[in-house]
């Protein structure tokens, strides 16, 4: 990966879950990976940057939790999530926001769903894929940005894969789980939904990955 | 549905082996009732039984037997 990109997570200290900023230094546009954290970020962009897009590794409430501002804040963003995703994020009770006193619930034009291989240019010549990892929830998707996976909850580093909330499948998870593994090398930047950024099996710094 | 078919539920829900909990089970005891087994106990009994189970009647309730009475 280029040095002049670089993966920035914020962290919402309540739920735990990452939320990652991806920047180019040559570049206006930030993309995020799913959006826990809200006045951190925007305090940590400065007032040229704008959030292109946002890609949702699953919809459940606590990686979705500040969408809606986002969306009032930058009402030209995508947002991209799975087929599943795009009817969760319209549901409280799907999303389980509902059960946390916080009801969830959005659908905008500007939506797009990802399936498997589906391959969206966030800089010039840098490229993220999709891949479907079920099984934490129907809507997973993981993504692979040159050497960075964002896992989301699909797999976190040193933790058992939750498959026991609505629309878990241990069995789906396990599939993932042999999908994600044939991805991951040596020199894969684990980007995960909740917990540290790992590489080769060693914590990297809290602050940005590059 | 009888309380052993509703148990067996809860056992699958929460993950734990099946034949595991009795009605006397204390809800303190089972391990796999963290915060995200609870969240999936209120969906199971959103979900199965249209019942809004909350989290004060988590803590209200002892037993597993006190979660078949909610049912009732």
């Amino acid at each position: 990966m280029p040095k002049q990109l670089k993966v920035f997570r914020f962290v919402n200290k309540q739920t735990t879950s990452n939320t990652y900023v991806i920047e180019h230094i040559e570049s206006d546009n930030v993309w995020l990976i799913d959006i826990g954290v809200f006045n951190e970020i925007i305090n940590f962009l400065s007032n040229k940057k704008l959030v292109q897009g946002v890609f949702l590794t699953h919809t459940h409430y606590d990686h979705i939790l500040y969408i809606k501002k986002l969306v009032n804040n930058f009402p030209n963003l995508n947002i991209y999530t799975s087929n599943d995703g795009i009817r969760y994020l319209s549901s409280p009770k799907l999303n389980l926001s509902e059960y946390h006193n916080c009801p969830i619930s959005l659908e905008t034009k500007n939506t797009f769903m990802l399936k498997e291989g589906s391959e969206i240019q966030l800089f010039n010549n840098i490229y993220i894929k999709t891949f479907e990892t079920p099984g934490h929830n129907t809507d997973c998707l993981t993504y692979l940005m040159g050497n960075y996976l964002f896992s989301g909850d699909s797999y976190i580093p040193n933790q058992k894969v939750v498959t026991k909330l609505r629309g878990g499948d241990k069995n789906e998870n396990r599939k993932s789980l042999i999908k994600i593994f044939d991805i991951i090398d040596s020199n894969t930047i684990i980007c995960s939904g909740h917990g540290s950024v790992y590489k080769n099996n060693k914590i990297l710094s809290d602050k940005y990955f590059n | 549905m009888t309380n052993k078919e509703i148990i067996n539920l809860i056992e699958d829900a929460l993950e734990i082996d099946a034949n595991t909990l009795t009605e006397e089970t204390k809800l303190d005891d089972i391990e796999e009732l963290d915060s995200l087994g609870k969240l999936t106990l209120i969906t199971l009994f959103d979900d199965e039984f249209d019942k809004e189970l909350k989290g004060e009647h988590l803590i209200e309730f002892k037993t597993i037997k006190d979660l078949l009475d909610f049912l009732a």
